[in-house]
């Protein structure tokens, strides 16, 4: 047996792997798959098919072990997300005769924790298994995930059909079929589509895994399925599944669709048409969240008004069609700017004279970290929050000809509330605070507005548990006002 | 129940939840306390509490723990009021 306690095995998971391993389970949920959607999400960034990672893990740890006992069980709990190209470790934890506990950890924390146990398997008749009647409903996976209610998940059931393809499955965890039986592991790559596909669908997050192996693998293929608790406080699911070789519970959370600015309908209500006329806006990422709710609030009282995005150009179109639309050509325009890089090329020759500028430009803000303080995190959140607001600044103020320039830094509240786990992210909005005064007394014609915003609900705030979260209109509204 | 009754009731969810038999709880406990107390622990912490003593909680309530003494407040009131 292998010593606890000791790293076996790492690797970095490509976005060439998320193709295979799509293939293999069928699972095609755009979180994995696309960059621009799975922005949208929570995670920020494509990320890893826990199942994936899970059967990569039955790969090392399987040889480690004396299989004159067969896997009886196995649990799973994804704790944190993998994203492409971050090196994992497997850490295995503890190893008994009849008992392997393991760790996927990346960058020191725990993503996924692994329990399996050794024994004798249930035959397939001593459980109740549900069988294929004749009234099961059969689900077959698209290309497109489902995007149903939670009410009509509460209630779901059906049987599904065999997902993904053999080959890449072969391909990709040899030792686990020679241990479990193809049958087994096709039947849990399949509950990777079942919740990115199926239930939850379209706006899933798998959460974890339990099940049971059974002796007799039976004649039938596919998964029996059904939603045995869904509880509507926190978005969670809970099915009982049953295959070939294996039945048990999969849980999943339904995290919220992305977070939709109001109508310019709506906010035409709450401004006059010309209260911001002679504005003509920069809303530096402008195409969601905070920067989509003031672009379209701007544009409501009739500022002109430029948004710049980094990746979501097509974000980016329907906000400015939506706007112009609205509110008449040349009222909207949009154009890339990434943060991550130097400013003034990406904006020089594509903007005119601007006297009002929004910097909303952010990198992910929620991070999972081991230690108190990461340097790297740091350094990411003051170049974005500091220095390229400071070149944006400097940008927007020098092709001013005349007149006052109001400038908008958002900074957070939690400057002072301090949340466990944010430190760097202060520490920065902090430092933001402080350039701003400075440049504020340093270049008079410049008004600065730095606001300790609260949270507010966006694609990046969303959170398993319901956490009070402000409008974005309604904070937005009275700041903007504040910049006249 | 009484107050001990429920920290044993709850000692037990703990253990089962972080299939840790070593964990201990007291209570000034918090998530900095036990490793891989996050969100989606919490959850779990909650709804297992839940089976387990045939009670319930509003999301607001549980907005609002900030330790295991609280926990065991909600949950005592919880019995007092039914």
């Amino acid at each position: 047996m292998a010593d606890a306690e000791q790293i076996i095995a790492t690797r970095t998971f490509l976005r060439a792997d998320q193709e295979v391993f799509s293939r293999a389970s069928g699972d095609l949920n755009p979180m994995h798959m696309d960059a621009v959607a799975a922005r949208r999400t929570a995670a920020g960034a494509p990320v890893v098919h826990g199942m994936h990672a899970c059967l990569w893990a039955l790969e090392h740890l399987l040889p480690t072990h004396d299989l004159r006992e067969q896997l009886s069980a196995a649990k799973a709990q994804f704790k944190s997300f993998i994203h492409l190209d971050r090196l994992v470790e497997l850490k295995l934890v503890r190893h008994e005769a009849t008992l392997i506990k393991a760790e996927l950890i990346v960058d020191g924390v725990s993503a996924v924790l692994l329990t399996l146990r050794f024994g004798g398997r249930s035959s397939l008749e001593s459980l109740e298994m549900p069988r294929l009647p004749g009234g099961v409903r059969q689900v077959r996976v698209g290309q497109m995930p489902a995007e149903p209610s939670f009410e009509t998940m509460a209630g779901l059931s059906g049987w599904l059909a065999p997902t993904g393809a053999s080959e890449p499955l072969i391909y990709l965890f040899p030792r686990t079929i020679s241990a479990l039986g193809f049958d087994r592991v096709a039947a849990l790559s399949s509950l990777s589509a079942l919740v990115g596909m199926v239930c939850p669908g379209l706006h899933s997050i798998f959460s974890g895994f339990s099940v049971n192996f059974t002796e007799a693998t039976g004649d039938q293929a596919g998964t029996v399925f059904k939603t045995t608790a869904a509880d509507e406080r926190f978005q969670l699911l809970t099915m009982t599944i049953a295959a070939a070789g294996l039945t048990g519970e999969v849980f999943a959370y339904v995290r919220g669709a992305p977070v939709a600015s109001p109508s310019m309908k709506a906010l035409a209500s709450l401004v006059r048409p010309d209260e911001f006329a002679g504005i003509q806006a920069l809303v530096v990422g402008g195409t969601r969240g905070l920067g989509a709710a003031t672009a379209k609030l701007l544009a409501a009282g009739g500022s002109r008004v430029v948004i710049t995005y980094a990746s979501g150009r097509a974000d980016a179109q329907v906000l400015m069609d939506e706007i112009v639309a609205a509110r008449g050509e040349g009222s909207c325009t949009a154009t890339a700017c990434d943060v991550n890089d130097e400013i003034e090329p990406q904006l020089k020759g594509r903007i005119d004279e601007v006297n009002h500028l929004y910097y909303f430009a952010t990198p992910q803000i929620f991070r999972v970290k081991r230690d108190l303080y990461s340097r790297r995190i740091f350094d990411e959140f003051i170049k974005f929050y500091v220095e390229r607001f400071y070149d944006t600044v400097r940008f927007v103020s020098s092709r001013a000809r005349t007149g006052r320039v109001s400038v908008f830094y958002p900074s957070s509240v939690s400057v002072e509330s301090r949340p466990r786990g944010m430190t760097e992210y202060s520490m920065a909005k902090l430092a933001g605070e402080v350039l701003c005064a400075d440049l504020a007394r340093a270049q008079p014609r410049l008004h600065v507005v730095a606001a300790r915003i609260p949270r507010v609900r966006t694609d990046q705030t969303a959170s398993v548990i319901p956490v009070e979260s402000a409008d974005a209109t309604s904070v937005m509204l009275p700041l903007i006002r504040s910049m006249i | 129940m009484t107050e001990s009754e429920i920290y044993a009731a709850l000692l037990a969810v703990f253990r089962d939840v972080f299939d840790d038999d070593t964990i201990t709880i007291g209570p000034a406990t918090t998530a900095a306390d036990i490793e891989g107390w996050d969100s989606q622990a919490h959850v779990s912490l909650v709804v297992a509490t839940e089976m387990r003593l045939g009670i319930r909680f509003r999301t607001s309530e549980i907005e609002r723990l900030s330790d295991v003494a609280d926990f065991v407040q909600l949950i005592s009131a919880k019995y007092k009021a039914s």
